[in-house]
């Protein structure tokens, strides 16, 4: 279970790069300290992609649901899922601003 | 045509073309080094540098492979013998080759090179199957010491291979050049294009035309399906034009796929030919270079390319050589200059 509360940011974790190949419609996240590397779905890239800046988690589900237009709820829970994977590979981390 | 049993497919390596020392004792016309003397790593960094290929190569899941050159690499010869020890200890490392001009290798160093575990052959250069043609180049006496020095290599059992840089001086030697190797016991032959930089810049009236360059590798392909008792290599940009359908022929350029050039103080290059810096190995690590050089996603997408090179229908196996472009134009990702399509 996701618990974040509304006084934590999220953002990319320290050398983490993620990139777009046009050539293949890829998208890939790069650990450039440990050497990590991942394949990442169009979702995934757009929370890494917009998480480039410091975003509280209710800011984010609000632009997910809006820019992706799916029904809340499984939205949601989605977008928790990819933030729990995130977090676990140290592609993000919290911060308290 | 197949592959030898040590080639590994070249989508599989990860090669790291590694300069120790720019210092050489020799003064070739058609070398890229400058003349500047470079800065030089003591053995213990160097020795961090091979773990970090060591440690890349198998987060990446690629077989490592390195070719350990100069400058000449036997002016260190001490560093290169605790390099090749070093690489022999790692698990990720397939092989390493030497890459020497032969001018100090005598019988004892064919002896103790056979008893280096992954070393997989030595190269030496010959620019040609006449004395002249090749001393022209490489300086008064070079044919003589490269070929003594394949002798002692063979006498040892160590596996030569040779290579040329083309030039219009020397394209009509290549079927002497291969019967020479043959007699000596070389295994393969390796053939560059002259690229106009560095001492080279003195020999860019030697350039081939796309018109030769296409003439003498329909006559290398030929002789290559011949099966010569000297394997030609033909993996490399341009060659896929002439035999499209065949997977021995041509290759994608290496440069931000599967190879980096690490240079005697750590910077990194794309390729040796391509002298850009695009980190420094001690400094940045492998990683922030491979996955965040904007250079080397340039390279890869090949969108990116310009001219004809843009639109060929052979993109999936030919994408031109990006140091010959970088040097006829200024402009690396534009079409191959002798590319003939």
């Amino acid at each position: 279970m996701l618990e974040i509360g509304p006084e934590v940011m999220l953002c990319l974790a320290e050398g983490v790069i993620i990139r777009s190949l046009s050539e293949t419609d890829q998208y890939y996240a790069f650990n450039t300290i440990t050497g990590d590397h991942f394949s990442l779905n169009d979702t995934a890239f757009w929370v890494l992609d917009t998480l480039g800046k410091p975003t509280g988690l209710a800011e984010l589900e609000l632009a997910y649901v809006e820019t992706f237009g799916v029904n809340r709820t499984m939205g949601v829970k989605h977008l928790r899922e990819v933030i729990a994977l995130s977090l676990e590979n140290a592609l993000i981390k919290e911060v308290t601003l | 045509m197949r592959k030898g049993p040590m080639e590994p497919d070249v989508y599989e390596e990860f090669y790291f073309q590694w300069h120790i020392t720019e210092r050489c004792n020799r003064s070739c016309k058609h070398c890229y080094q400058n003349g500047h003397p470079a800065r030089e790593l003591d053995l213990k960094s160097l020795l961090n540098i091979a773990a970090k290929m060591n440690e890349a190569s198998a987060m990446w899941g690629r077989m490592g492979t390195v070719s350990l050159t100069g400058g000449e690499p036997y002016i260190r010869k001490a560093e290169l013998y605790e390099l090749a020890a070093c690489l022999d200890r790692f698990d990720h490392i397939g092989y390493y080759d030497i890459l020497t001009n032969g001018s100090l290798i005598d019988e004892r160093e064919g002896a103790d090179l056979a008893g280096l575990g992954k070393l997989r052959r030595v190269q030496v250069s010959l620019e040609g199957a006449k004395r002249e043609t090749n001393d022209d180049v490489r300086g008064p006496g070079s044919f003589d010491s490269t070929v003594a020095a394949i002798r002692h290599l063979r006498a040892s059992g160590i596996e030569v291979s040779v290579m040329m840089t083309l030039t219009r001086k020397n394209m009509n030697e290549v079927p002497g050049l291969v019967e020479l190797l043959a007699r000596e016991g070389v295994s393969a032959l390796a053939l560059e294009r002259l690229i106009p930089e560095g001492n080279g810049l003195s020999m860019a009236d030697q350039v081939l035309r796309s018109d030769e360059i296409k003439c003498l590798y329909e006559d290398v392909y030929a002789l290559a399906s011949d099966n010569p008792p000297v394997r030609l290599l033909l993996y490399r940009p341009l060659f896929a034009l002439i035999a499209p359908d065949d997977p021995t022929v041509g290759a994608l350029c290496s440069a931000g796929n599967n190879a980096l050039t690490i240079m005697p103080d750590g910077t990194v290059y794309p390729c040796r030919r391509l002298p850009i810096p695009i980190g420094n190995v001690l400094e940045d690590g492998f990683y922030k270079i491979w996955y965040g050089s904007e250079l080397l996603w340039e390279l890869r997408d090949p969108k990116n390319l310009r001219g004809k090179c843009r639109d060929c229908d052979l993109l999936s196996n030919c994408r031109g050589c990006r140091a010959a472009a970088y040097f006829h134009s200024g402009d690396y990702m534009a079409e191959d200059p002798q590319c003939w399509k």
